[in-house]
């Protein structure tokens, strides 16, 4: 578990060190602010990932928004 | 905010890609489980009316040739309800994204390297698709350009080389599991393949204004259908209705059985080169509709500046997808419902706003066009 936390935050430091300061150099306030949230909410799904832990599929918004559809023309 | 311009001839070899894209490899399965031995009817059923869909998603597109998708929705309905329909659109391709490295995942790690853990063949291929982002469309354009000979050689090589496994008694008897299965089969041919070239809609304002566009454009949809008609009918001939439906790569077992004088054996490999490349722009066209879409969404400076960071959620979410095979064999039938949502009836929603705008809005909105 640890080790899959490290590697990711380890990864996502050195993309962070490389392409945050120019951004921070030039004061792109909004991008460098999205920049982090993306990067934390993609170490995040990136670590249950490595540890093969199950998190709810994205294909579930689908399923709910078109199951009544799909079994009204299954019944018909 | 646009990093790069495409021809009309690039647009067209990235057509022909994204529509055999993962369908190479997939759809025989999903569509003779459907129609059993008629699958070759359901694929052409799909054809002819799939391109009709192809042709529509230009005339649209062209409404706003300068704009996205992202930029008109929220034009046309407003800050907040277009920004809605932009979010949808982003999370399509998002999933899209995600479902697609997922597929490449299964198959390297049930055909190829079968002790390998596949986050490692996701990581190659987010690696590779955050490369090709960094380095723009016009790379990605001309990297399919370079490509495209080989692939059209190798196809065409696995078609010839499988002439003479094919029976023709295997599509017999015609027309036997009824209209309704046929309609229902064509479905997926003509969703998974032209409903989805609703990406382009973000790609074609990238594309250098030249009076051949369509005509390009249309060729390139009409070939990629083609491939998809042949790749379905041929897998049917060579396998056999009764066989497909348990498989889930039909065509690479078809070309497991190429023999040629018992000498020119085992070349599937050719088969999985041509899906890996189709499915890769697949992937990357996708991926830039994201990243393009998230740049003008939230008003970046930069289309390139978010890439890692997507990368990464893309490379966590492509392991979420789906726990299992079954689970997403599942899941396919929603799929076909949210293609035609993206493709046809939110494009038409939004056409028709248009018009009703043009008509009894203020003449702003005239100004805008080209």
């Amino acid at each position: 578990m640890i080790h899959s936390i490290m590697i990711v935050s380890i990864i996502a430091i050195i993309a962070a060190g490389f392409e945050l300061p120019n951004q921070i150099k030039k004061r792109w306030k909004k991008e460098v602010i999205l920049y982090v949230l993306f990067l934390i909410a993609g170490s995040v799904l990136s670590v249950y990932a490595l540890l093969e832990i199950q998190l709810p599929s994205p294909l579930m918004i689908p399923e709910l928004m078109y199951k009544p559809l799909h079994r009204w023309i299954y019944q018909s | 905010m646009a990093n790069g311009k495409i021809s009309t001839k690039q647009l067209a070899v990235l057509v022909i890609y994204f529509i055999i894209g993962d369908m190479l490899l997939v759809l025989p399965s999903l569509i003779v489980s459907a129609a059993k031995q008629d699958a070759w009817l359901s694929g052409m059923l799909g054809f002819i009316v799939g391109w009709p869909v192809a042709w529509f998603l230009y005339k649209f597109s062209r409404l706003y040739p300068k704009l996205t998708i992202v930029q008109y929705s929220r034009r046309l309905l407003g800050k907040w309800l277009g920004g809605l329909v932009a979010i949808f659109y982003l999370y399509y391709y998002l999933t899209n994204v995600s479902v697609i490295l997922r597929e490449v995942g299964d198959f390297i790690t049930t055909q190829f390297l079968t002790e390998t853990p596949i986050m490692v063949i996701h990581l190659l291929m987010v690696i590779l698709i955050i490369w090709s982002m960094k380095s723009g469309i016009e790379t990605i354009a001309r990297t399919g350009e370079t490509f495209f000979p080989w692939n059209a050689l190798l196809f065409i090589a696995l078609i010839i080389l499988l002439l003479p496994q094919v029976q023709m008694d295997r599509i017999q008897p015609i027309m036997t599991e009824g209209l309704r299965n046929i309609n229902y089969a064509s479905l997926y041919s003509s969703t998974f393949t032209f409903c989805e070239m609703n990406v382009f809609l973000m790609i074609l304002p990238q594309v250098a204004n030249s009076k051949h566009t369509e005509r390009d454009y249309l060729i390139g949809a009409f070939l990629g259908g083609m491939a998809i008609c042949s790749i379905v009918m041929l897998t049917l001939v060579v396998i056999g209705p009764n066989l497909i439906p348990s498989l889930i790569y039909p065509t690479y077992s078809a070309a497991q059985k190429i023999n040629i004088g018992n000498f020119l054996q085992r070349v599937e490999a050719i088969l999985a080169i041509n899906w890996i490349i189709s499915t890769y722009f697949k992937i990357i066209l996708n991926f830039y509709a994201l990243m393009l879409g998230l740049t003008q969404l939230l008003k970046l400076r930069d289309t390139r500046s978010m890439t890692v960071p997507v990368g990464l959620i893309a490379f966590g979410l492509a392991f979420a997808v789906t726990p299992n095979t079954v689970h997403f064999n599942y899941m396919i039938n929603y799929y076909i419902y949210w293609d035609i949502t993206c493709a046809i009836v939110l494009p038409l929603l939004l056409y028709a706003i248009h018009l009703i705008r043009k008509k009894y809005g203020h003449p702003n909105l005239q100004q805008d066009r080209l």
